[in-house]
């Protein structure tokens, strides 16, 4: 796994470019500075949209472009060969905005991207933000103040709520990883705990929520590598079992992935969690407020 | 085994079964009571009864009875088609053939979160929950979904299994048609509980489960129909509409945009004593039409009074805040609603949007605490 690939300034290509979404992000990341340059559209080669030139196709984009990583907007039915073209062109970060991809092709393109060692952010996931440099997703611009705080997230919106009251807090972020709301993720929690930890943070901020065992997995590194100022969230303490909670990942099924069990494993690990968004902020602010 | 995805009723699974070439008893399908008496005619005696539903449990609630004789069988089809297991529909009834078995093993096909790949279970006793079996009786091999099920894996569960006794090669033929079932029809989950061996080497599946991932439906449009079979009208209305929608116990109906958003509103309701109606979730987007349209659905919710009140939390980030107070001030006109609802918006221009619907007599915060414990107090 080559994480540290995605918490590097890329020279970035936007697949799916020519799309609502694709134009508006495209826009936004640019001017947040990220080098954005070039976009690939099937079909749609030739074109220049908010000043990059436009391919059929990645290999073609890299060639000419330079292109190490992508961030990802295409269509879900879509999505399986926009990915294998990404890995076969050599790319070594990708990250995947699309939502509802099917279980068994994000299967097969995250084990093609094992094998061949590029680097997975979501699928269904916001992106990421390296502070003051770069971001590539759907993160809004605003909500970030440069600090040393990292940030690792399973959910979008929560992630926003939390990033800007640190910020309005005087709480300021090095890096902002959002993994996404899917059950099969290319980076998981603990894999991002041990990237963001390279990075030397001062704290580390996990929002979790039910479902899966991504949460106690991340626990057992923090106990093992014995990491300090870890701060958490786990979202879905009232949720009933065996619903899905909006998120493909997000449910409670046979008495496993529920938010109490999770929050009991983060704390026996030393992690300090919050009950509510606003007891979170505020137990970070004591640790860390000036 | 966790069913995540869009459950199969048995019957239908086992219709897969057959077409991949997996034996399953002689039985007969019935939505109803029309056409059994004529149906027992063609089967076996003795007869399993069976109760057709999505969620596991029928056993425990009864759904599985066994007939001896014809009297006996109508009896149980009346009884199973008038109950509900774990608060769901029975979807129908099916009459199966008793298998005589030697021995009853376990298998199935999932997907392991952790390792991004699907796992291959064989379990030495067949027809108990997978998670009770004591672990050395189960075998767990993980799978390349890139590859074909290599002869070394099916070498090695047939040989935990069967230790080289009869029924060894329709063993392994079975697990390669789930391994193919698996991956034609982009399954969650293919189950086998219990697998019988008979005493002439015959392998038969008694149980069927089978989970289709749902976003993959597209592919599969033969089985769109299928899915949501067991909504609530509102969340059928809601799910026609793209959002996603839970209906859930409570009276107070919320509206998020994100997952993690909406369940946090959850949860900090329950805080303050109060009690969640509804989970919607708006996805990421805070576009105002979209609001609109989801709004619509929780007035109706509000009017027929399955709800109390309503709290709409959402995060502007790529809408601004005022944009979306806008929408919402076109949208919830009548007062009784407006007095029930409470609104918590953050993002870009905050105070503007919730001055701007202050002034329109809405209840509106920007801390998400106070609009909680608002939502508690405004219901009705």
């Amino acid at each position: 796994m080559k994480g540290e690939a995605l918490l590097t300034d890329h020279k970035l290509l936007v697949q799916g470019i020519t799309g609502k979404q694709g134009q508006h992000h495209t826009v936004q990341m640019m001017e947040y500075g990220t080098k954005v340059v070039g976009g690939v559209t099937p079909g749609k080669g030739g074109r220049i949209v908010n000043g990059v030139p436009v391919f059929n196709d990645v290999r073609r984009a890299v060639e000419r472009t330079g292109a190490t990583a992508s961030v990802v907007f295409v269509p879900a039915a879509n999505l399986k060969q926009a990915v294998v073209e990404g890995i076969e062109a050599g790319l070594e970060a990708m990250v995947i905005i699309t939502e509802r991809t099917p279980l068994h092709d994000s299967m097969n393109v995250l084990a093609l991207a094992r094998k061949k060692g590029v680097a997975i952010l979501g699928p269904n996931c916001p992106g990421l933000c390296l502070v003051g440099h770069s971001k590539v997703g759907i993160m809004p611009n605003r909500i970030f103040r440069q600090g040393d705080l990292a940030i690792v997230s399973r959910s979008g919106t929560l992630t926003y709520e939390v990033v800007q009251a640190l910020s309005s807090a005087g709480l300021g972020q090095n890096v902002v990883l959002g993994l996404g709301g899917d059950r099969l993720l290319g980076t998981d929690m603990r894999e991002a705990v041990e990237m963001v930890l390279e990075k030397g943070p001062s704290g580390v901020v996990l929002i979790g929520e039910i479902g899966g065992q991504m949460e106690e997995e991340a626990s057992l590194l923090i106990k093992k590598m014995g990491v300090e100022n870890v701060f958490g969230y786990v979202a879905g303490v009232s949720a009933p079992p065996a619903r899905r909670m909006g998120h493909a990942g997000a449910i409670v099924s046979r008495g496993s992935g529920g938010a109490l069990d999770k929050i009991n494993v983060l704390e026996s690990s030393g992690v300090t969690v919050g009950r509510s968004l606003g007891d979170l902020v505020d137990r970070i602010s004591k640790r860390f407020g000036k | 085994m966790k069913r995540d995805g869009m459950n199969l009723l048995e019957h239908e699974a086992k219709h897969l079964f057959r077409h991949y070439g997996i034996s399953t008893p002689r039985g007969l399908f019935h939505q109803d009571m029309g056409g059994i008496a004529g149906s027992l005619a063609n089967l076996e005696f003795p007869l399993m009864v069976k109760a057709q539903t999505t969620v596991g449990g029928r056993g425990k609630a009864g759904g599985i009875r066994t007939a001896m004789h014809a009297q006996e069988a109508l009896e149980a089809c009346e009884r199973i088609l008038g109950m509900r297991v774990a608060g769901m529909k029975v979807h129908g009834v099916l009459l199966e053939e008793m298998i005589d078995s030697s021995k009853e093993i376990y298998l199935a096909i999932t997907i392991d979160q952790r390792s991004r790949c699907p796992l291959l279970l064989a379990g030495c006793a067949g027809g108990m929950d997978v998670e009770s079996m004591p672990s050395h009786t189960v075998g767990r091999w993980p799978l390349d979904p890139t590859e074909q099920l290599s002869d070394e894996v099916l070498d090695q569960a047939s040989q935990f299994l069967l230790r080289g006794g009869g029924g060894t090669n329709e063993v392994r033929s079975t697990m390669g048609a789930m391994w193919r079932l698996f991956r034609n029809m982009d399954c969650e989950l293919v189950e086998i509980n219990p697998l019988m061996i008979t005493d002439s080497g015959k392998a038969i599946a008694a149980d069927a489960k089978v989970a289709i991932d749902d976003d993959s439906l597209f592919r599969h449009t033969e089985y769109l129909d299928r899915s949501g079979r067991d909504l609530t009208s509102l969340e059928k209305m809601a799910k026609d509409k793209g959002f996603n929608l839970v209906e859930l116990p409570g009276d107070i109906g919320v509206l998020a945009n994100g997952a993690g958003l909406t369940m946090a509103a959850l949860d900090t309701l329950q805080r303050y004593g109060g009690s969640g109606g509804t989970f919607l979730d708006l996805g990421g987007t805070d576009d105002p039409d979209r609001i609109s349209e989801a709004l619509g659905l929780l007035s109706y919710d509000l009017a027929r009074g399955r709800i109390g009140s309503l709290l709409v939390c959402i995060f502007g980030g790529i809408t601004r805040c005022d944009t979306v107070a806008d929408a919402m001030m076109h949208t919830i006109t009548d007062r009784n609603v407006k007095a029930r609802t409470v609104v918590r918006l953050r993002g870009n221009n905050e105070e503007e949007a919730a001055q701007m619907l202050r002034l329109a007599n809405f209840n509106v915060h920007i801390d998400l605490d106070e609009a909680c414990q608002q939502a508690v107090k405004v219901r009705e």
